[in-house]
Parts: structure tokens; sequence; C-alpha cells
């Protein structure tokens, strides 16, 4: 199974209007095939129905509120009109999804148990080639959480978790074990502790969702060969935490607003070979930070207005930045270590820095003197942290200063011996963090 | 009036007033006559309360200058050497301040404005002022809160004729309203004309007491002022 | 002078401290330098307000937390210069001045009080009038996101002035002669915005480990600049602007609201004691 289901008809559900959900309905039915069950009369039980439908049969349930605590355990697709709700008991998942290839659309899906040892999720797919389209799910614990299930696409649904617990007593949004090629798509998640968590899962898609309040928007590692595209992670504590992964690809992602204490837009340990290209970093705490995470390539990335643009182990190393912005943050770099080994530009082209002072005579839009990144001040910050304290300090402005006027001062080796003049003509023809 | 007893004061390096008692009566004007640096400022000082004596005791109406500094300068009003007023400040306000400060009405302000001739400078800031007006204007500030003690350093120092006829008329006025005077002067002439009785200071010391007659008397047959003091010195000179 | 005697009134007792005070100000208000600074931090504040607006950042807003973290710069720099200069000029006045007004029947301390007390009127006007104007242009742009953190820097730069009028003040007594003041109040502005820094900087980097954090938090106590400066960026931006560290500091002071409490209770020794000294030196001092 390497071919991905078809994902037709998964616009976000923002605005489910009738004659949409009846529109839907027909594709769906149409794409499941089998058997059309007409809708039941009232105070049928969904599952008797479900336990009385055969493979390949569509289910369609009408507006209302349905018991929840269903099985999917043959190849059936449930399809909802009207947003009709699936009220779990409170104990366990409300829906699980044992059989392969099964189909949950436009549902409210709420109230599943309370154990996150138990997995307790709106929906929890065991099975292979799933699809979770649209649905609205309320007061769980996890969203969707994929536990060994391949091939399976989660698309358009809304995710509010639990806000009046804490933290740490809640679960993720979209949690993905064990679970490889699986397409996670336009969902917005809220309210949960990590957004999207994403362990053992090569080959998974993340495209265009947006995830805001929660702890971290994508809580990642251990998985290879993945794409980020066009989402959005904001007003979190922290941003993306990427970690232990292979051939990363980013772009077109916002991560904005993420401040919390050392809170970071995107955090990358040992992710080696990542490519980020058209990101926006924007007003978080710390913009990127970067451990051991080698030969990566930043390229036409907004980072703006971040208290630290940069953090980089002395082990990140070998990464380079091209044609990024960088604007307005408060610090560009701190190195935690000696050097990082970084390359500021490449092809006779850096990047843009908002602190640069330096000209261009020749007029080619390239700075003639080199932008040193880092003062005396960012280099005692990477050597003590808590020098941070003297941020704004007149005596850090003097070590600025200083190591501006007086060579022998530079005690820090990263420079852009290309700096770009003009941040207007850095991305024409790029779409900048927009859904693509 | 103002009893000073063994009253010692010393700088960093030099003894500024050396073992000083004397005393003033009430309603008596006082000179202190004496070379400069001869401790007639640093005596005056004590008194009021500016410098601190290393030893002895300074009473102003029975009132201890150290122990009760507020209410012994109640009875003080005290000139300095070279009064200077704040540039910005007008003749008007000084004076509606220092009345405020030593519960003294307002209205009376227009009254001592006027008898010391300032109806046309007194709302110029004193940084204009001749050095007639700003003694003038010192001489008002001492007048207004009618203390029974005045003590007046070197009044007389750096004034031109009229200021220092101003000055006379000033004492003499003061003295006929039943004030106790102390001022000092290193002219002879001046000690003699207006106190009572003269205190001559001579490196720290208070050497001699003498009447405005018994002083006359001795002047008249010193060269110079000079001699004067050598004669109160008598021996006791090149004393370390 | 019987007149005089006569028109004495006991029932206007205002007290001496308000009278210097009032004194004080119309002096210092009158002052040219005083005009000068005053004119200065207000065109300073402005051009800041203004360029916080027209700069437009990344979305076109530029709100009053990032404006007035650049102001927090200019106040450092601006505000212990105007406070150390003003205190000098006042109390490092001319002898026959002073002479003459501790001559009065008023303590020595309450003299000094009085004159503190007028100088701060007169620059925290000239601040809270800055304050105003720049704040009022941000406002007009941005609206009022962030007021609250803006008007506690405001409280906190009053605060700053207030602490470096005392500093002044007990400086200038020690140095005693006048030209001997300036030159120690300037070494004093350099001490407290430069100097004590980046000592401390070139300590910090020399030290590892928790202690070393631990001193560096108990050295934010001995300059008051770094107390109000760390204590307004808390109130200003957020208390994530230090990062981890800001984490630690704030734990080690007890949390975010205690944090700011205990750096303005610091600040305040910072006036407190000063003027303890001070009135110490003063009882015991020739004037």
């Amino acid at each position: 199974m390497t071919a991905l289901p078809p994902t037709a008809g998964t616009h976000p559900g923002r605005s489910a209007g009738m004659r949409r959900e009846c529109c839907m309905l027909f594709v769906a039915a149409f794409l499941v095939g089998g058997v059309y069950q007409p809708l039941p009369a009232a105070g049928q039980s969904l599952i008797s129905r479900i336990a009385a439908a055969r493979p390949g049969d569509t289910v369609l349930v009408r507006g209302g509120v349905w018991e929840g605590d269903l099985v999917l355990d043959q190849r059936i697709a449930l399809i909802g009109v009207g947003m009709p709700v699936i009220r779990g008991s409170g104990n366990g998942s409300t829906i699980t999804i044992t059989a392969d290839s099964c189909t949950v659309a436009g549902f409210v899906i709420e109230r599943c148990g309370r154990m996150l040892v138990h997995e307790d999720a709106g929906i929890l797919v065991r099975s292979k080639g799933n699809r979770i389209l649209r649905n609205r799910l309320r007061d769980i614990l996890f969203g969707v959480y994929l536990f060994r299930g391949r091939g399976n696409t989660i698309d358009g649904n809304e995710i509010t978790g639990r806000r009046h617990l804490d933290v740490g007593q809640r679960g993720s949004g979209i949690h993905v074990y064990d679970s490889p090629w699986n397409v996670i798509a336009g969902n917005t998640v809220t309210d949960v502790r990590d957004g999207i968590y994403i362990q053992n899962a090569n080959h998974t898609h993340i495209e265009r969702n947006n995830v805001h309040h929660v702890r971290y928007g994508l809580h990642y590692m251990y998985a290879d060969s993945n794409t980020f595209l066009g989402n959005r992670f904001e007003d979190n504590a922290a941003g993306a935490a990427v970690m232990y992964s292979r051939g990363i690809v980013m772009r077109h992602n916002v991560f904005a607003r993420n401040r919390a204490f050392s809170a970071f837009g995107v955090l990358l340990q040992d992710c080696h070979g990542l490519v980020a290209d058209s990101n926006i970093i924007d007003d978080n705490a710390i913009g990127i930070f970067l451990e051991n995470s080698r030969h990566g390539r930043f390229r036409h990335n907004i980072i703006a207005r971040n208290d630290l643009a940069l953090q980089m182990f002395q082990n990140a190393d070998g990464n380079t930045f091209t044609e990024n912005a960088f604007i307005d943050n408060l610090s560009p770099l701190v190195v935690v270590g000696k050097r990082t080994g970084s390359r500021w530009s490449d092809g006779g082209r850096g990047n843009y820095w908002s602190g640069y002072e330096g000209y261009d005579l020749d007029g080619d839009g390239v700075g003639d003197v080199p932008m040193r990144i880092q003062n005396v001040f960012h280099y005692l910050e990477g050597r003590n942290s808590a020098v941070r304290l003297f941020l704004y300090s007149p005596a850090s402005q003097a070590l600025a200063a200083a190591s501006a006027a007086f060579p022998i001062m530079q005690l820090t080796e990263e420079s852009d011996p290309h700096p770009l003049m003009d941040r207007e003509r850095l991305f024409t023809g790029h779409a900048m963090g927009r859904n693509p | 009036m103002i009893e000073v007893s063994h009253l010692s004061k010393s700088f960093e390096r030099t003894k500024a007033v050396r073992d000083v008692s004397f005393t003033v009566r009430e309603g008596e004007v006082f000179a202190f006559l004496g070379p400069n640096g001869s401790g007639k400022s640093t005596t005056l000082k004590c008194i009021v309360g500016l410098s601190l004596p290393d030893s002895g005791s300074i009473r102003i109406s029975g009132i201890d200058i150290r122990r009760e500094p507020r209410a012994a300068r109640q009875v003080i009003s005290y000139l300095p050497q070279r009064v200077v007023f704040p540039d910005s400040l007008t003749a008007r306000e000084i004076l509606l301040f220092h009345a405020r400060l030593r519960g003294v009405a307002p209205a009376v302000v227009n009254a001592v404005l006027e008898k010391a001739r300032f109806v046309a400078g007194a709302d110029r800031p004193a940084g204009t002022f001749s050095g007639g007006m700003t003694q003038r204007l010192g001489l008002a500030v001492v007048a207004l809160p009618d203390a029974s003690v005045l003590l007046l350093d070197e009044p007389t120092a750096n004034l031109d004729p009229h200021g220092v006829r101003r000055f006379r008329e000033f004492i003499v006025q003061q003295k006929e309203a039943g004030k106790t005077i102390i001022f000092s002067t290193h002219l002879l002439a001046e000690a003699e004309q207006l106190a009572d009785r003269v205190g001559i200071f001579v490196g720290g010391r208070l050497v001699a007491e003498e009447s405005v007659e018994s002083l006359q008397a001795v002047s008249r047959t010193a060269h110079s002022i000079e001699d004067l003091y050598l004669h109160y010195v008598g021996d006791e000179h090149d004393e370390p | 002078m019987k007149t005089a005697k006569r028109a004495r009134t006991d029932a206007v007792a205002t007290s001496p401290i308000v009278l210097i005070a009032q004194r004080e100000l119309t002096i210092t208000v009158r002052n040219r330098w005083t005009v000068i600074m005053a004119g200065v931090f207000g065109v300073l504040m402005l051009v800041i307000a203004w360029a916080g607006v027209a700069a437009e950042g990344f979305d076109g807003m530029a709100d009053f937390t990032r404006t007035s973290a650049s102001m927090v710069n200019l106040v450092l720099y601006v505000v212990p210069l105007m406070a150390l200069v003003l205190a000098t000029l006042s109390f490092a006045g001319d002898r026959g001045t002073t002479e003459l007004l501790f001559s009065q029947p008023v303590s020595r301390t309450e003299v000094m009080l009085g004159k503190i007390a007028g100088l701060f009127v007169a620059i925290g006007g000239a601040m809270v009038a800055g304050f105003i104007v720049s704040g009022g242009v941000v406002l007009f742009q941005t609206g009022t996101h962030g007021i609250g953190g803006f008007i506690a820097f405001a409280v906190m730069t009053l605060l700053l002035g207030l602490i470096f009028l005392c500093v002044g003040a007990l400086a200038t007594m020690l140095a005693g002669r006048r030209p001997r003041s300036f030159g120690f109040a300037i070494l004093l502005w350099f001490h407290f915005v430069l100097f004590y820094d980046l000592v401390v900087l070139g300590l910090a980097s020399q030290l590892r480990g928790q202690s070393a954090v631990t001193a560096l938090f108990l050295t934010l106590f001995g300059n008051p600049v770094d107390l109000v400066r760390v204590a307004s960026l808390i109130v200003l931006d957020n208390e994530t602007i230090f990062g981890a560290t800001g984490a630690a500091l704030l734990r080690f002071l007890g949390g975010p609201e205690v944090s700011v409490l205990v750096l303005v209770v610091a600040a305040i020794l910072w006036v407190a004691l000063p003027l303890l000294w001070a009135h110490a030196v003063l009882r015991s001092q020739d004037i």
C-alpha cells in the first residue's frame, strides 16, 4: 500500500451548510462505493446500524445526538448529514476504527474518556487507509490517535481539547504513533497539549494545519522524509519541536508569537539535511533553535521581531543561510560554544540584516562590507546565558559599539560576507507563508 | 544673651578657633575685630550652628545651639560673608520665602521692600542686581524676621561708600530696636564707630575684650592696626 | 521693624520642607540646564514614539511595548545624568546662598528633603510631560495595547530619577567642594550606567555554573539602573524577554509579580539608604 487515498472534497469545513453537506455526502458515497444505506428511522441506535452493515456499506447519519463508543470493525463509511453529534460515554474512545479503509466524515465527536495511558481519543485509529474528514472534535483527551496505522488521511477537522485541564493532563490534537505514510491536512487544533504529535512516522505529509494555544504546536521525533507545507503555528508555548529526523522539508509555514520562557518558533535537534524554505518566523522568544543539526539549508525565510533570532549550539554545524531576512530581532545570533561553521552566504548572496550598517557603493544590492552577525555581548551571552539579564543595558550597547569600532574586540567569526541591501527585492515572486 | 565658653574648632590642618570664651549682653553691639583667618567667621558660624565646634558650649538666650539648633536659630538672623541669592529669584520671591519660613505675614514683605527702596527692582531676578542691591536685599532678609540676635559676617567687605553708610544706618536702627548684634570686621574704625564692645581675634584666639573707649585709647598709641594686634598678642608671637 | 513684630502670625504654618521644595522647584524650572535637558528628553521620547509608529514593524504595528522598550534605553542614559547634574547644581550651590538657608530655623535634614522634593517635582514634571506626549503619539496611532506597562514604566522612570537625586545629594555632601562634586557626579554616572555592568559582564564570562547565575542575579541589586531596567522590561515587554535566565530570575525572586515588587522595593531602598547616609553626613558636617 503505497498510493495515498484521494483527498477530493476535503476543503476545510468552516461553514458547514446543509446544501454543501448533501453534496459532500454523494461524493463520499460515490467514492466509497458499496451499498447505500438510506437514512434511518428515528430511535434506531447507531451501534446496531453499524453492526448490521456489511463491508463496503455507507451509513448515513442524520443530525441529532447519537450514542458513541462505536467500533468500526469492518470497512464502512460513516457519513454525517447536518453535523450529527456522536457522544461518547466518557470511557474509552468515542469512535475506534479497527478495520482498514473506513471513512468518518461530517460529525461532531465528543466526550471520550480520561485515560491518557489508554489512548482515549475522539477517534482512535488502529488500521490502514482510513479517512477522517471534516469532523468537529470537542471535549476530547486525544483528538485523532493513529496507532500503528499507515496511509490514513486526516483532513479538515476542527479539534478542541479540554481547556479546563492542566496542559500536562491533556492529550495531543492529532497523535501519530508508529504510523507511516499519513496525510494530515487542513486541520485546526487548539487547547490540547501538543497540537500534532508525530513519533516513528516516516513519510508523513503535514499541510495547511492551524495550531494555536497549545503547548507545542508540533512535537515530532524519529520520523524521516516528512514535509510541512503552509502550516501555521501561532500563540503556542512553542512552535515546532522537530527532533531525531532526516530529510525534513519545511515550506511556507508560519511560526509566530510563540512566547513562553525560552520558547522557540522552531526547535531542531538532531535533524540533519533539513530544507527550510520561505517560512515566516515572527515574534517568538527564540526564532530558530538548532542543536546538533547539520547541513541544513535555510533560504527565503523571514525571521523577524524575535527576542533572539537564532540560537545555535556549536554542534549545529555546516548549515547554510542564504537570502533570508533577519528583521528587527533583539539579538541576531547566540552561539553556545565557539563557532558554528555556518555558511551565511552562497553564490555571492547573503542575507538581509536589518541591523546592517554597511553600504553598497557599486549598487549591486550586496553590501560592500561583511555583516558581523555577533557582537561581544552576543558572544558573552553564548558563554553564560544569564548575561541576557543585561539586555538593553548601556554596557551591552557599549560593547556592541566597541566591537563595531575595534576589530580586536571581534571575538567571533560569524559573519555574512555578502549582506543583501534590499529586503523588498529578496522575495520577489515568492508567496510568503500562504497556504499553497 | 549670647554665652560662648571654651569654644574650639579646627579644620583639617589649622586650628581655626582656640578656646574662645565671651558673653554678649542683650541689646549690646559686639564687634569681632581681627585680620583675615583670625577665627571671626568660624566663631560666628559656630554660634549659628553652621560649623560644629570640637569643644566648648554656645548658648543663645539660654538655648544650647548643639542641642536645640532650631529653637536657637529662631532668635537668630544671620548674614553670611558675601551673601548671594539664587540668580533666577526676584527680591520679592526671596523675601516671601524667608517670611513664610519664619512665620512673618506676607504683607510685611511689601513694607520691607519699600523701606529697602526696592519698589522698582522688587520683581527683577537677583542675577541682575548690583552689589549695592544685593547688600540691601541681604539686610532686608536679616531684618525681616525681627529676630532678637543679628549675626553679620564682614557686612561691609566689598561695599562702596554708599553701602558702608547704609550698613551703619542699619546697625543704628537695629540697636535702637533693642537687638543684640555681633558683626565681624577687619576695620578698626568700623568697630570703634558702631560697637559697644570689641573682641579682638588674632590667630584663632580672642586676645582681648575691650570697651570701645579703652580700645580707642590703645589705638591712639598704635601706628597701624597690625601694631594694635601685636599690642594684644604681646610676646606670644610665632606660636605654632 | 516694629511692623514685622506686630504682623507676625502663627496661623501660616506651612511645613519648611514644602517651602524649600517650592523655592527649589522655582529655581530649577528657571534654570537653563533644566529646560535644555527636559527639552532633549522630550524630543528624544517623541522621536522614538514617532519612529516606532512610522517604521511600521513587520505587520505595520508598533505597539506600546516595542516602542517603550526603546525608551527604556533613553531613560537609562538620560535620567540618571539629569538627576545627578541637577542634584549637584543644587547641593553644591553658592556658599553664601547655602549658608543663609542653613542658618534658618530649619533642620538640615529638612533642607535636604525640601531640596530633593523640589528637584523631584521639576525633573518628574519634565519626564511625565515627555511620557504623555510620546505616549499620546503611540496611543493615537496604535491603540491602548500595553498602556498599563507603559504607565508602570513611567512610574519606574520617576523612581530612577528620585534615586539619582538622592545619590547625587549624598555624593555632593561627600565630595565637599563644587568642582570636585561635578567630577564626582560624572564619575557616578559612568559607574552606574556603564562601568558596573561592564565589570559584571566581564566577571560573568569568567564564571560558570549555578552559583555564577545566582551571583549575577545578586549583582542587579548593587545597581539601581539595573533594577529599574530589569523591572521595566518585565512590566513592559513580558517576562520572557530574558529567556531562560529570566525564568530563573523570576523563580529566584518568587514569580513575576513578586519579582517586580522585590525589584521596586530594592529600588526604594536605593532612595532610602542614600538619604539616611546623607542625613548622617549632614548632621556631622560643617556647612
